[in-house]
């Protein structure tokens, strides 16, 4: 920030959205947005970082040369068991969303494009398995990963054309998960054409949230949802 | 009289030093709603509060000094005791952070959970990965991934 690097350290909460604060100021920043709220940088953005919610055996596959945190020894017996997401989709938010018609804790993914903000519910996502839709007019597709868990959204538009393309789900084939219906060509889970004229292009990512349908509607209050 | 008002000044002082620790811990509460107003006091407390206890801790002292009492050493003694309790970070009391990360080659992980979900992030050419399960404890990380410095949250 401003030439500055910053190290964040835990330092609050904010309707169940925690808080962080930088050492290098005592700004105080909320971890949904990653925009300082208090202290001498108020106001101020951090770059946001492309990035992805994978399953172990997705990114794996993907990355077999990349590196993956270890737990912390004395921390081991502290982490969240494995249906810790059920227990958690369980607990009491404070957050009203009862205008909303949407459990405050419903899993939904997240997309805000110009401005614009749409919410899918993740269960019926992971069920459909690809999602086309518009959002702040930019054409987009949600496509779950062959695992069923992890999701990632493009731009659904070929590499190098302004054109909106469908895009359709189709397994077993050569290693793709969709295919479009301008070239043809088959598309891994990664975005990227596996042959055809595009093959070795891949489609532009769309940033997606997975969270709590409260935490996501607390800071994109005009979200539509589906 | 100038001994009881140095007892109230001291009493106000000690009010002053638990309201300052106490009332960030009450307002920024998990299982309560926080209203913008109430946050932003909270914040503002807990930003003023190393000065505003450094100050408390020499007008306990003054005063205490003055007053040659016992129990004014006794209210100057509180007021020390609140401002060390002060200075602790309670939420990373509740999930402690991590400081020295250690990594491992995704291939060499063969007893992985392939489920298990992950947060990750490919930058200069260099792929990470942060447990959701770990996150969900620690809830930040501060790394370096392809020489981009940059802080994983959950």
């Amino acid at each position: 920030m401003e030439g500055r690097v910053l190290r964040f350290r835990l330092a609050g909460i904010n309707n169940q959205n925690f808080l962080m604060r930088d050492e290098e100021t005592g700004s105080y920043w909320q971890q949904i947005t990653g925009q300082a709220i208090a202290g001498p940088l108020k106001g101020k953005q951090l770059p946001l970082v492309h990035w992805d919610e994978l399953s172990f055996g997705v990114w794996r596959d993907e990355n077999p040369r990349g590196k993956m945190l270890q737990p912390v020894g004395e921390y081991a017996g502290r982490y969240a068991a494995k249906d810790w997401d059920k227990k958690m989709g369980k607990r009491a938010s404070v957050v009203d969303t009862a205008a909303t018609q949407v459990a405050p804790r419903e899993l939904v993914v997240g997309v805000k494009i110009d401005g614009a903000s749409r919410a899918y519910r993740y269960e019926k996502l992971v069920g459909g398995k690809l999602v086309m839709d518009r959002v702040g007019g930019q054409p987009i597709v949600l496509v779950v990963g062959l695992d069923g868990r992890s999701v990632r959204a493009f731009e659904a538009k070929l590499p190098g054309k302004g054109d909106a393309a469908e895009f359709y789900r189709k397994e077993e084939l050569g290693g793709g998960i969709m295919m479009d219906s301008v070239s043809g060509a088959e598309w891994s889970f990664a975005g990227c054409a596996l042959g055809g004229e595009y093959q070795g292009k891949c489609l532009a990512p769309v940033r997606l949230v997975k969270d709590y349908w409260f935490d996501w509607w607390s800071y994109n209050k005009e979200s539509s949802i589906r | 009289m100038r001994t009881k008002r140095s007892g109230w000044l001291l009493g106000v002082v000690v009010v002053v030093a638990v309201l300052v620790v106490l009332a960030p811990l009450l307002i920024l509460n998990p299982d309560r709603a926080q209203s913008a107003a109430a946050l932003q006091l909270a914040l503002g407390l807990k930003r003023w509060s190393p000065a505003v206890l450094a100050l408390a801790v020499l007008s306990a002292g003054l005063l205490a000094r003055r007053l040659r009492r016992i129990w004014g050493w006794g209210l100057a003694g509180l007021v020390v005791v609140v401002t060390v309790l002060g200075s602790f970070n309670v939420f990373e009391w509740m999930f402690a952070p991590v400081d020295r990360l250690e990594f491992a080659i995704a291939a060499d992980l063969t007893t992985a959970d392939p489920e298990d979900m992950l947060l990750c992030v490919k930058l200069g050419g260099e792929s990470r990965a942060y447990p959701v399960r770990m996150m969900a404890y620690h809830h930040i990380v501060n790394d370096v991934v392809g020489g981009v410095p940059i802080v994983a949250t959950y």
